[in-house]
């Protein structure tokens, strides 16, 4: 009889064990870990959503990336940040792998260098995008307003649409023809897209119309320039925010974005919203400028 | 009843930097140039007057004397296991393993070396020490209940479950110094001294179960399942199940084959099943940024982080599908053996890199995927006779011949697409109908009789565009002036690396305490693509010449009889050299003596009176003998030990100047006391 129970309890005792070790086998295989390596899903805090927006701005910030069009960060950051990049020409093998690896600059040109970093920003401001919509980084009781996502999430929700705005306008001005080529603008637009790919299938997303990708720009823009705050603080913001963009960034490139669009009236308006209202900089409008034009 | 199981051992190897230096002797450090100078300084070779970089070829004594590898290898391989038996026929089996490994490399470049301002220094140069630590850890825990019995005496039962545990953690670092002083293992310029150090780590679990049935060891019969996960796969993913069958049938049971006495075994099987594979990288279906050490994502002073791979989360095992089927002779009391086995093996979801190009804003811009679908189908044939079988002689041989065909059933396909993607890896392709590594080569089509330039087939680009076949336009182009290869590659249908058949042949002879065995292995039918013949076929700077040419002959012979027609086809710096042409595709057909030995065990007695228990003397040579019409080195083609990813599946026939199988004698002797 002994023996009998022996071997029963047994039994359920390695049914028992059997079945707790599927149960925990999910979580088992989630643990993988690495210190050089985040995974996406695992960015908890508001440093690492920073870490990638810091990403995103040096894939845009490379002088090479924009070639003649680098002056568009002077345009926007006015004196704000200064690019280093003297010893990138030298010894291109210590500023970045990709170059190094997969491009030789006399093969694809300045163009092609911008269109890839482009890619660069696009992708990490529409992670930074998605984690913020999913609501995945949360910090209850954090007192530091600088780790506080509830306070930080506009600006970094703002940082991530004007970097895509930026990529997005930039590579439209690349690829396509220009606004006004076809009557409703629907020829091909940039290759950007606006969701992080997570399979083969999503990336065969159709490539946008110039109208789309205007309307695109334009929107991230006015809610970067809602969303991002007036100037640097360092009691609000970690020092990563410093050299980014801030609200005028995002309204000066508006404004650059209305006069690609040949939409004079736009750009006056955002120029004028830009320097201030009573600003002594003020821009006329243009028909007081120039009397008998009709714009 | 229980057990452990404990070893450890340390291995430390000084290494010289030689890897591929004979090759260099081809190139930068040709064998016309000095070692030293008259003044004892060594001779740099001519890469050190360009740009004052050293690469080991350009004086390989000049490399060794200056330069340093020490590794030290630790590993401690761990198990114990603890086994119940709680009733009859039960079986309770734990096992635990734990395997250690540590690799520390410390590679040191001396100022000689790595001087000051050397072009791709990190930081000053002027010596370059760097320290390599890798350790992995491996954990198993598995669980095997086996449970067997006997029912109606005829009725045979085995039941088996269990499950595997499997945890490997891997960490590495790799810290690079430069500013060395002489006699130091590191450097005194520490700037930038962390350049990747990382923890890695994957697991595997597994469940299995397994039920054999036997009625009088006559008719067999086999179900499997097992069940595995990989931390490989994202969540939804990351399970697959593989289950399996066979039958058996030892028909030589069986009353009516009984009464034959020819016939002493004689068993028919088959079997079905899936099997799978998850031999991928780590990461590969996550999006996963890096930040550490990574100065291209460096803005405004801060450190930010850019993605490697933006992952795939349909990523799933690899699967195939088995048929197989077989059958097992013995003929005359077992002299005469065989098995026959067929296969046809089906793989559905290859785990595949997809190269996205540059613009998918990732570093590594390679997304791993499943893809496509292959198939091989083929025999295998064993025979082993006992040929004579006397006291003071006997002789046996083995005989065995392996066919495979191997098609690609599909690859990737998509409505903006005119036709299934073709993977192209080097001179080597994959597309659906054709085998695997089908070469892709611009096609050679002799010399201008004018010239002496080389022509090549133009493809008809709109056809090529529209259906991916590869048609000839009736054009040529001349390849020694301009490179038009991107454009005007053909697929070479019937030109794989991999061997129609391929088998091998061993006999053994033993007269009284001598013994000889000689194996011959022989395949039949690869082709062999031959980068070294092509880059040596060229005058250029600092090349050596091969002295037989394809199209020209014998160079030696050309410039003695002044052959204008064969050197007028020697042209300096040809465009030619740079692309990869049928001119240098060969055949690589060939049988080989692999191995012979020849030995001489001393009787018992005899080997007792000197106080052994055995002595036996032998000498063994391989290698000794090569038939084949390959012109190059060697036709045995392993390309620096083999590659990996898409070359070890599609280019194992590219051989550049590789090290070929040495030729070996040994002589030994063995004695036990």
């Amino acid at each position: 009889m002994t023996y009998f129970i022996t071997t029963k309890h047994l039994l359920s005792g390695l049914i028992l064990g059997l079945a707790l070790g599927l149960a925990g086998c999910e979580n088992y295989l989630d643990e993988v870990a690495s210190k050089t390596l985040i995974q996406a899903e695992n960015v908890r805090t508001v440093q690492e959503l920073d870490i990638l927006m810091t990403g995103a701005y040096s894939g845009i910030a490379r002088n090479i990336a924009f070639g003649g069009n680098a002056l568009i960060i002077g345009e926007t950051f006015a004196d704000l940040v200064a690019i280093n990049n003297t010893a990138y020409r030298t010894a291109p093998g210590r500023s970045s792998r990709v170059y190094t690896w997969t491009h030789r600059e006399e093969d694809y040109g300045f163009q092609a260098e911008f269109l890839q970093w482009s890619t660069f920003g696009l992708t990490n401001a529409n992670n930074v995008l998605e984690i913020l919509r999913v609501n995945q980084v949360q910090t209850p009781g954090e007192t530091n307003p600088r780790l506080d996502i509830t306070r930080q999430r506009g600006r970094l929700e703002g940082d991530a649409r004007f970097v895509r705005a930026l990529c997005v306008f930039e590579q439209t001005r690349l690829l396509a023809y220009p606004w006004g080529h076809t009557p409703d603008n629907s020829h091909p637009g940039p290759i950007a897209a606006f969701q992080s790919p997570s399979t083969f299938g999503d990336l065969a997303y159709p490539r946008l119309s110039v109208r789309a990708a205007y309307d695109s720009v334009l929107n991230d823009l006015r809610r970067a320039e809602q969303l991002l705050p007036e100037n640097y603080d360092p009691a609000r913001h970690l020092p990563d925010y410093q050299p980014r963009a801030n609200k005028y960034a995002a309204l000066a490139l508006m404004a650059r974005v209305y006069a690609q669009q040949d939409n004079v009236d736009s750009c006056l308006a955002v120029c004028n919203r830009l320097l201030g209202t009573g600003s002594g900089y003020r821009f006329p409008g243009v028909a007081s400028r120039f009397p008998g034009t009709a714009v | 009843m229980g057990g452990v199981n404990l070893s450890a051992n340390q291995v430390d190897v000084r290494t010289i930097p030689l890897g591929n230096s004979y090759q260099y002797a081809l190139t930068s450090a040709l064998p016309a140039y000095p070692v030293q100078l008259p003044d004892g300084s060594y001779f740099n070779g001519i890469a050190n007057g360009i740009n004052n970089t050293i690469s080991i070829g350009t004086n390989p004594v000049f490399y060794r004397n200056n330069y340093s590898n020490l590794t030290a290898t630790f590993r401690s391989t761990n198990t114990a296991y603890l086994q119940l038996k709680p009733v009859s026929g039960l079986t309770i089996r734990s096992e635990l393993g734990y395997d250690y490994q540590r690799a520390k490399s410390d590679v040191l470049l001396n100022q000689q070396l790595y001087p000051k301002g050397i072009v791709g220094a990190e930081r000053t140069g002027n010596g370059r020490a760097t320290d390599q630590s890798v350790t992995n850890q491996t954990t198993n825990v598995n669980t095997i209940i086996t449970y067997a019995r006997t029912l109606r005496k005829n009725h045979q039962f085995t039941l088996l479950a269990g499950n595997s545990v499997q945890s490997t953690l891997s960490d590495n670092g790799t810290y690079i110094t430069e500013n060395v002083p002489e006699g130091a293992k590191t450097g005194t310029d520490t700037a930038r001294t962390v350049v990747f150090k990382d923890q890695l780590s994957f697991r595997f679990v597994s469940f299995f179960g397994r039920l054999n049935y036997a009625y009088r060891d006559k008719y067999l019969a086999e179900f499997s399942v097992r069940t595995d996960g990989s931390s490989r796969f994202g969540p939804g993913k990351r399970w697959a199940s593989f289950p399996s069958a066979s039958v058996g049938w030892v028909i030589s049971d069986e009353e009516f084959v009984k009464s034959i006495p020819a016939i002493s075994f004689l068993k028919l099987r088959a079997s079905y099943g899936l099997t799978g594979n998850a031999e991928i990288g780590n990461y590969s279906w996550q999006k996963v940024f890096t930040y550490v050490g990574y100065n291209a994502a460096i803005y405004g002073g801060s450190q930010g982080g850019q993605f490697t791979s933006l992952g795939n989360r349909d990523l799933s095992w690899e699967a195939t599908r088995q048929f197989n089927a077989g059958l097992d002779v013995g003929l005359l009391g077992n002299r005469i053996s065989a098995t026959i086995d067929f296969y046809d093996k089906v793989s559905d979801g290859l785990l595949l890199d997809y190269a996205l190009g540059p613009l998918a804003g990732t570093i590594n811009n390679v997304i791993t995927i499943n893809l496509g679908s292959v198939r091989n189908r083929g025999i295998e044939i064993s025979l082993n006779t006992r040929n004579v079988e006397t006291k003071s002689f006997k002789w046996e041989s083995s005989f065995n011949v392996s066919r495979n065909r191997n098609t690609v059933l599909s690859t990737y396909n998509a409505p903006f697409l005119n036709f299934p993607f073709q993977f192209i890896n080097g001179p080597n392709l994959a597309t659906p109908g054709l085998p695997l590594g089908t070469y892709y080569l611009a096609q050679f089509a002799g010399f201008d009789p004018q010239t002496g330039n080389e022509l090549f087939y133009e493809r008809d680009r709109s056809v090529f565009a529209n259906t991916g076949q590869t048609v000839r336009t009736g054009n040529l182009w001349d390849g020694t002036v301009s490179n038009q290869a991107g454009n005007n590659q053909f697929i070479q249908p019937n030109r794989t690396p991999y061997p129609l058949f391929f088998g091998g042949f061993t006999n053994t002879f033993r007269f009284g305490p001598i013994d000889l065995s000689a194996l011959i292995y022989f395949q039949y039918g690869n082709w062999i693509y031959d980068q070294g013949e092509r880059a040596q076929s060229y005058p250029a700077q600092g090349q050596m010449q091969r002295r037989n040419i394809p199209g020209i002959g014998n160079v030696q012979n050309a410039i003695r009889e002044s052959d204008n027609t064969a050197l007028n086809r020697l042209v300096w710096t040809s465009n030619a050299r740079s692309f990869e042409s049928t001119r240098f595709l060969h055949n690589g057909s060939f049988a080989r003596l692999k191995n012979v030995q020849l030995g001489y065990t001393l009787p018992v007695e005899t080997a007792r009176k000197i106080r052994l228990r055995t002595l036996r003397v032998y000498a063994s040579a391989q290698n000794l003998l090569t038939f084949t019409k390959y012109p190059g080195w060697d036709p045995e083609v392993f390309r620096n030990g083999g590659g990996d990813g898409a070359n070890a599946t599609l280019g194992p026939g590219v051989t550049n100047n590789d090290l070929p199988q040495v030729r070996t004698l040994l002589i030994g002797l063995n004695f036990g006391f």
